[in-house]
């Protein structure tokens, strides 16, 4: 049912604790302008989770099409050379557009100063510069699509990469400049952490999403720099014709794989540590549970952030190195598996005896403790040197990868967007079509990606167009889970936008969370609090009842937000 | 940088003795409600660029010991221009450091003259350099690839303008907030108990001098 704003100064069926019709953050200034040259974090961070859900929809296009194509051997819709271009746009937007910006940028922005009660990150200014550097970059991925797209993959190997004639340097630019953006959010946020916590939140009271972001702060600052660098020798050498890694003019092609993954592979950690901080968020608050065993929980994210900085060789086994080396990264890699591990048995410890909702956004959760964990432990598949020689660049490694990005990441931001939605918007979804959104997209997913790892066992090699006519079976039912994956999308799109339009109001506290942002109006008000607020323990519970009348959580001592 | 106000917001303090740290707030931001955050941002800062340039340092020694021979062909030993613009920068940071020391004694004086004859060297490294750059780079350096290959432009050449242009780089934009810092001087912001900016100067500018020294050592001691 519509809930027409009928004068300022609230609407009906307005539980107390929603500002919508009154005072937010949303209304605090108008125009354009108010908007483009924001300092607010919750207005960059709307501003940011626009723009990376558009840069989601057009790679999830490129899926489309590459997925499309592969439903039949030999040409469906283009040719070889279109085909390359594909699947090159998705992964670089897919992978330097959405998810390393994704969750920190997205959902940190708006909700890391508010679980530290704080008004504002450290340096405001430098946020709104990050989000404008990402519009840079986008721009620059948009210039390289006009003038010819690219088609080395999104991992630019040379040689290749430096003598094709697609339109590579403006995309590495574009690429080159997103770094600057990953950067400044990451010191940004480091700094938030350390500085602005108020007096009586120490480290280990802090909420698990924060040692979650601040970890992948610490990586997007010291490992992008080497991105930085590793592009800047690239177009150096497209726009010079000498050899770094060029071995015909005397340059080393596995330097650029060094270079390359000595940045790449903890990126992909920058990709999953958020998510897994929304994750001990969500099984939390959706099993009314204290979290258990907090502190392993908050160390193994600074030991993912370290340990992903020393395992980068196991992308390279079959590129020649030696087998010293590649034993001491296969060594390494299976110990980097360890600290994930124990996040997943203490988020299954935290589910035990508890009381489980299963609302959208644990839906999400709780698929995403599966889906990580397959990927996880295919991962282990390709980290043994003897297994990957003849997994390497198959589908098996296609699968992996989307298992942790996609049924990883992408399911964590799913379910974080809509946890924090009703704190963002002011309203509630519909758990309908949320829940049939989480179902689908779960369906889909596995449909799409499961039998992957048996084409890839099959044989089937990545990045390729055609294939023998045995793999067609496995390419179908690939193609139908894309495209049921898609609705599942359009479905979930559909549940927020509508709420946007019909949604109930939503109360102060929807959910029942005790971290800080709880603690305040949905939507917030400009400076986030009214008054300071005093932060205990963020997963002790007990201090919050449900209440019909305001169809959320309300404080059992004191009055309920207004 | 957290706000401040000018030196008739506070009353004026007294300066504080040399063997008594309690009086003045550790990074000079007294009264402020986050001190530290700027300072640890440049500390952050110049983390992340110690990994660019040790990437960019183990590139440039990875290219220089598989090549054979080196240094390649036709390139001149490097110029002796280089340790005179070493000595500018060396300069730069002297500058620096006692226009913190001084106005850690309420010098204001001594704060000016010192940040101006820092912002002056940095410009001069930039002006030196060029001249090296200039004295050094074969002329064509920057034509577009040719089908055939030029002895001029190898990986000595290309890694030594990627290396010291990034460094260059790196003190050209340098220049901006110290030029804003330097203003912020001559308009008397700073006081014996608030000096954020000419610390966080002090860290950055001290930082671009390490490296440049390392950078200059390796490329001297490898060429």
């Amino acid at each position: 049912m519509s809930t027409p704003e009928t004068k300022r100064g609230g609407l009906p069926h307005q539980p107390p604790g929603n500002t919508l019709g009154k005072e937010n953050y949303l209304n605090a200034s108008r125009g354009f302008l108010s908007w483009a040259l924001t300092l607010d974090h919750k207005r960059i961070g709307l501003m940011y989770l626009v723009s990376i859900l558009t840069a989601f929809l057009g790679g999830g296009l490129a899926a489309l099409y590459v997925r499309t194509e592969l439903i039949a051997p030999g040409q469906t819709l283009g040719d070889a050379d279109m085909y390359n271009q594909a699947f090159t746009l998705h992964g670089a937007i897919m992978v330097f557009l959405f998810i390393i910006p994704g969750i920190p940028a997205a959902l940190g922005n708006f909700v890391l100063p508010l679980l530290l009660g704080a008004k504002d990150v450290a340096f405001p200014r430098l946020n709104l510069a990050s989000y404008w550097l990402w519009v840079c970059g986008a721009i620059f991925a948009v210039i390289s699509l006009a003038t010819g797209g690219v088609d080395t993959g999104w991992t630019f190997y040379t040689p290749y990469s430096s003598s094709t004639t697609t339109s590579v340097i403006p995309i590495v630019t574009g690429v080159f400049i997103l770094g600057f953006s990953s950067i400044f959010t990451g010191l940004n946020f480091i700094v938030t952490t350390h500085k602005l916590r108020p007096k009586n939140m120490g480290w280990f009271n802090m909420p698990l999403v924060m040692w979650a972001l601040y970890s992948t702060a610490i990586i997007q600052v010291l490992a992008t720099p080497v991105l930085a660098i590793t592009l800047l020798l690239l177009i150096a050498e497209r726009a010079m014709g000498i050899g770094i890694f060029d071995p015909a003019l005397g340059g080393d092609a596995v330097l650029f794989q060094h270079f390359f993954w000595f940045y790449s592979h903890p990126a992909v950690y920058i990709m999953i540590l958020p998510a897994m901080g929304i994750i001990s968020e969500l099984i939390a608050v959706f099993s009314r549970k204290h979290i258990f065993g907090y502190t392993f929980i908050a160390y193994s994210s600074v030991a993912i952030a370290i340990f992903g900085f020393i395992v980068w060789g196991h992308h390279m086994f079959t590129s020649g190195q030696s087998d010293l080396l590649n034993m001491i990264f296969a060594a390494l890699t299976f110990s980097v598996s360890i600290p994930s591990a124990i996040k997943i048995w203490n988020w299954l410890a935290t589910l035990y005896k508890g009381s489980i909702s299963w609302d959208t956004p644990m839906l999400y959760a709780l698929s995403f403790i599966i889906l990580f964990t397959i990927g996880g432990l295919t991962g282990l598949f390709l980290g043994m040197l003897a297994v990957d020689v003849f997994l390497h660049d198959t589908y098996f490694v296609v699968a992996h990868f989307h298992y942790v990005m996609f049924g990883g990441t992408v399911i964590a931001f799913l379910g974080g967007l809509f946890y924090w939605w009703p704190k963002m918007t002011g309203r509630m979804y519909s758990e309908t079509s949320g829940r049939l959104s989480a179902a689908l997209i779960f369906i889909g997913f596995n449909l799409t990606f499961f039998i992957q790892f048996i084409l890839g066992s099959q044989g089937m090699p990545r990045r390729y167009f055609d294939y023998l006519p045995r793999y067609e079976f496995y390419h179908q039912v690939s193609t139908i889970g894309a495209y049921i994956t898609a609705l599942g999308f359009m479905v979930a799109a559909y549940s927020l936008a509508m709420s946007l339009v019909r949604g109930k109001l939503a109360p102060a506290n929807p959910w029942g969370g005790n971290s800080l942002e709880w603690h305040t109006t949905s939507p917030p008000p400009l400076h986030n609090f009214e008054g300071e607020p005093r932060s205990d323990d963020p997963y002790d519970y007990g201090d919050w009842k449900w209440d019909d009348s305001v169809e959320g959580f309300v404080r059992k001592d004191a009055e309920a937000t207004a | 940088m957290t706000g401040g106000s000018g030196p008739g917001d506070r009353p004026r303090p007294v300066p504080a003795p040399d063997d008594d740290p309690t009086v003045v707030a550790p990074d000079g931001e007294q009264g402020v409600e986050h001190p530290g955050t700027g300072t640890l941002g440049v500390q952050i800062f110049c983390a992340g660029l110690a990994f660019l340039f040790f990437a960019s340092l183990i590139g440039y020694l990875w290219i220089r010991f598989q090549t054979d021979p080196w240094p390649p062909e036709g390139v001149k030993p490097l110029p002796w221009g280089m340790v005179v613009s070493t000595a500018v920068l060396a300069g730069c940071s002297a500058g620096i450091q006692w226009a913190l020391v001084r106005i850690r004694k309420g010098d204001q004086k001594g704060l000016r003259a010192g940040l101006a004859f820092a912002f002056a060297l940095a410009f001069g490294f930039l002006i030196a350099q060029s001249l090296n750059w200039y004295n050094w780079l074969p002329a064509d350096i920057l034509d577009r690839r040719t089908a055939t290959y030029v002895p001029e432009r190898n990986p000595y050449t290309v890694f030594f303008v990627v290396l010291t242009g990034l460094h260059a780089l790196h003190i050209l934009g340098g220049l901006i907030p110290l030029g804003v810092v330097m203003g912020n001087a001559f308009k008397g912001k700073y006081t014996w108990a608030y000096y954020p900016g000419v610390k966080q100067s002090a860290i950055y500018w001290h930082f671009l001098g390490v490296i440049w020294l390392i950078l200059y050592g390796v490329l001297f001691i490898t060429g």
